[in-house]
């Protein structure tokens, strides 16, 4: 138990608004920076489209309309965060990519369940606490699953 | 026959392939070995008996209660030996078999060699001796055991005999093969051997402390033996790499890459023209030579013959008509038509719901038949062909035939139109893919139930093909499928909505007109465009995808589905080109309208637009 504590996991971090959240590193792929976006028409309002990524279709989703926050114009900082999840490989726009925080497990906070049994919190998955402030670590699974778009509906 | 054959070798080929790696573990002393080789010996035998070849199933035979000798006891170097030959020999005989078809090779030796070990005669120690003398008389050989014992006594004469294998008395009354346990000089043997006439081959081994042995003619013998059975080895691995069972994955993987070479191919022309660089160009062009071949050759490797899934039906329709009480003639064309493998793959459950149709509600009873003078045995015939690029498959009965009343009444009873829709015969055909619409009143276990020719219909489009029913009310039914030979590379039109590019495949296209004042017309609110006397229903693009309408003067693609026709109005067309197919995954699997993007030279991302998902579901509404 002791050395789970000291372990420290890296995460990227990024804004949306004002808010600062955390994406584990294992999990992302590469950062790029908005290319030209195909918008598929009937898609779920939250994605954005798909991008050629090499050879790859990649499908983007907006994360401020994932989150339900309200949408933001392509600018300057505006970064795609692109994951593999369950061998599709999808890019999550954000405001802006800042830096590369360590965090110890025991600097994070799973979140109660009164929090993340509301709906804008259930992507959510704990708190991470640095010397400058809180950061909120999202929930790939949750964020990416196609099931919990079903629900949405 | 010839398929069973094909498959009997490739299990057969991997029986020996077992067995040689099991012996090899056996020698190595892992007991649990000869359990496995007992189980492809065993199966390989029944699987020989099955197909005819006595011979192979002999040697599997013999093979396996010598295995059984050595279930709880070591087994040495020599035997393994021994056993390994007959491995080969197996392998021989399968070589034979799917040559010659026969399974008939000299295994003599090889027999008797088994022979011996099963009695267990191998290795013997007799007290003092230093030789073992294996003798073989030859065969046409007058008065063999008066030649044994003449060989016997030449050996007397120049050392010293301790035993028999038979005994001497047996040797007496004439036996072909026997050892001889001795004491002496294995040079003078050897000499006083060879001047013996009538001896076919001998063999002398020094049996030293350490069983290490010398084998001179038998040696010899058995080398150019082996030398044999590996010289046809060899060319039976050859014939071998014709015929390699590849993963059906790897091959896609292989498609995806050369979708990617495509791409980049097309992208590089357009530098090249961009830039007008004209030795680029030509060295494009020869790569495209060979990028087209590549394509061209691996869509060959996925094309299998419809043979492979039309095999199993004759069983199923037999079957099925006895079970019904019906008396079915089915007969079937085109064996050798080749199609994409995942096609084919995908064909396979609609052709047996067709199929079943056809047994069930197609042909009548033989009752019946006869009653309105038809012959009692009905005549259902499946088909493949191909057809300029496209197969065509059809499946044809001469059964009752479709009765469009019955299924008006029927469609109307659920509901599924509206008693005062006014249908053409084409569309009332159609009634019977719908979900939910069977015109048996009672479900039989075989069909009935309505579901099934709405999934025949469904794969036949989701595969980009199209299908199409002849009948006639009491001649029969014939259901004609059109498919595309192959899905991942396909031809399409892009066209222009709003400055976003959109492919449509060129199966789905009729043609293309320009849409004005004079072809435009609007009927209770509903757009039509009139094509040679023709009012076809229109659908603007924008309005479906919901952006804004471009200007400038309108394009109306007309396509077919279902033998129906549509307008799509478009902006303008760009090109024609093949596209390579790429799904959309995760968010945008369940999206309606799209059978997946494609990448354009440029690297621009295209979707590509899936007529009847796009139009689906309001038709009969």
């Amino acid at each position: 138990m002791q050395t789970m504590r000291g372990e420290t996991v890296q995460v990227i971090v990024f804004k949306l608004g004002d808010e600062r959240y955390g994406v584990d590193i294992s999990q992302v792929r590469e950062i790029i920076r908005p290319s030209l976006i195909t918008r598929i028409p009937n898609a779920p309002d939250f994605v954005e489209g798909v991008i050629n990524l090499r050879g790859q279709i990649t499908t983007i989703v907006n994360l401020r309309k994932r989150f339900g926050l309200l949408p933001k114009a392509i600018d300057n900082d505006t970064r795609i965060i692109v994951v593999e999840y369950n061998n599709a490989v999808i890019g999550m726009m954000v405001d802006t990519v800042n830096e590369v925080k360590y965090l110890s497990q025991k600097d994070i906070e799973a979140l109660p369940s009164i929090i993340t049994a509301r709906e804008e919190a259930k992507f959510l998955k704990g708190v991470g606490k640095l010397p400058d402030g809180l950061l909120i670590l999202i929930d790939l699974n949750k964020v990416l699953n196609e099931g919990e778009v079903e629900k949405i509906k | 026959m010839s398929d069973y054959k094909t498959d009997f070798l490739h299990e057969a080929k991997e029986f020996v392939e077992i067995m040689n790696q099991c012996f090899l573990r056996l020698e190595k002393g892992e007991k649990s070995a000869i359990d496995e080789i007992f189980r492809a010996a065993h199966t390989l035998k029944g699987m020989a008996g099955f197909m005819g070849y006595k011979n192979l199933e002999n040697l599997c035979h013999k093979l396996e209660s010598v295995l059984g000798k050595f279930r709880d006891r070591e087994v040495g170097e020599d035997i393994v030996d021994i056993l390994l030959l007959s491995v080969d020999k197996i392998s021989e005989m399968l070589c034979k078999i799917e040559n010659d078809n026969c399974d008939e090779v000299d295994c003599r030796l090889i027999f008797e060699k088994l022979y011996e070990i099963e009695e267990e005669r191998v290795e013997k120690e007799v007290e003092n001796a230093n030789l073992k003398i294996e003798i073989k008389i030859a065969e046409n050989c007058q008065m063999m055991g008066v030649r044994g014992l003449l060989i016997l006594e030449t050996l007397r004469n120049i050392c010293e005999i301790k035993a028999t294998e038979p005994e001497e008395n047996k040797i007496e009354d004439g036996c072909a093969f026997f050892t001889v346990y001795a004491r002496g000089n294995v040079k003078a043997v050897d000499e006083a051997l060879s001047g013996v006439s009538e001896i076919e081959k001998y063999s002398i081994r020094e049996l030293n402390e350490d069983k290490k042995f010398l084998e001179i003619s038998e040696m010899e013998n058995r080398t150019e033996l082996r030398e044999e059975i590996r010289e046809e080895k060899r060319d039976f691995i050859s014939r071998k790499s014709e015929d390699v069972r590849v993963d059906v994955r790897v091959l896609d993987t292989i498609m995806n890459l050369i979708g990617e070479l495509v791409i980049i191919k097309s992208r590089l022309l357009q530098i090249a023209s961009k830039h007008n660089i004209q030795e680029l160009s030509e060295a494009i062009n020869i790569m495209d030579k060979s990028i087209t071949n590549l394509q061209d050759e691996v869509m060959k490797v996925r094309m299998v013959k419809v043979e492979r899934i039309f095999n199993k039906f004759p069983r199923m329709v037999r079957d099925l008509a006895k079970r019904l009480g019906k008396r079915v003639e089915f007969t079937m064309e085109g064996l050798d038509t080749e199609l994409d493998r995942t096609v084919l793959d995908k064909m396979s459950d609609p052709i047996m719901h067709l199929l079943r149709n056809a047994v069930d509600h197609g042909i009548e009873s033989p009752k019946e038949r006869i009653m309105i003078g038809k012959s009692e045995i009905g005549k259902i015939k499946l088909s493949a062909r191909r057809e300029k690029s496209n197969v065509v498959i059809e499946i044809e009965d001469d059964g009752k035939g479709l009765d469009l009343e019955e299924i008006r009444k029927k469609a109307i009873e659920k509901g599924l139109i509206s008693e005062n829709s006014n249908l053409s015969e084409e569309e009332i055909k159609m009634l019977i893919f719908i979900p939910g619409f069977s015109t048996k009143d009672v479900p039989t276990e075989i069909s009935g139930r309505g579901i099934g020719m709405d999934v025949v219909k469904t794969t036949v489009e989701k595969l980009g093909g199209s299908l199409k029913i002849v009948s006639e009310k009491g001649k029969g039914t014939r259901i004609k499928i059109n498919l595309p030979p192959t899905v991942a590379i396909i031809k399409s039109l892009l066209v222009l909505v709003n400055d976003q590019v959109y492919a449509i495949p060129i199966s789905n296209v009729v043609e293309a007109v320009y849409v004005d004042e004079n072809n435009w017309k609007k009927i209770h609110g509903s757009p039509f465009l009139f094509v040679r006397d023709n009012l076809i229903p229109a659908f603007k693009i924008s309005e479906i995808f919901g952006c804004e309408d471009g200007s400038g003067r309108k394009v109306g693609i007309i396509v077919e589905k279902e033998s129906e026709k549509f307008a799509l109005i478009v902006d303008s067309i760009l090109d024609q080109q093949e596209i390579v197919v790429k799904p959309l995954t995760g968010f945008l699997s369940k999206v309606k309208g799209f059978s997946g993007v494609t990448i354009l030279g440029d690297g621009t991302v295209v979707p590509i637009i899936d007529i009847s998902s796009l139009l689906g579901g309001d038709k009969f509404g």
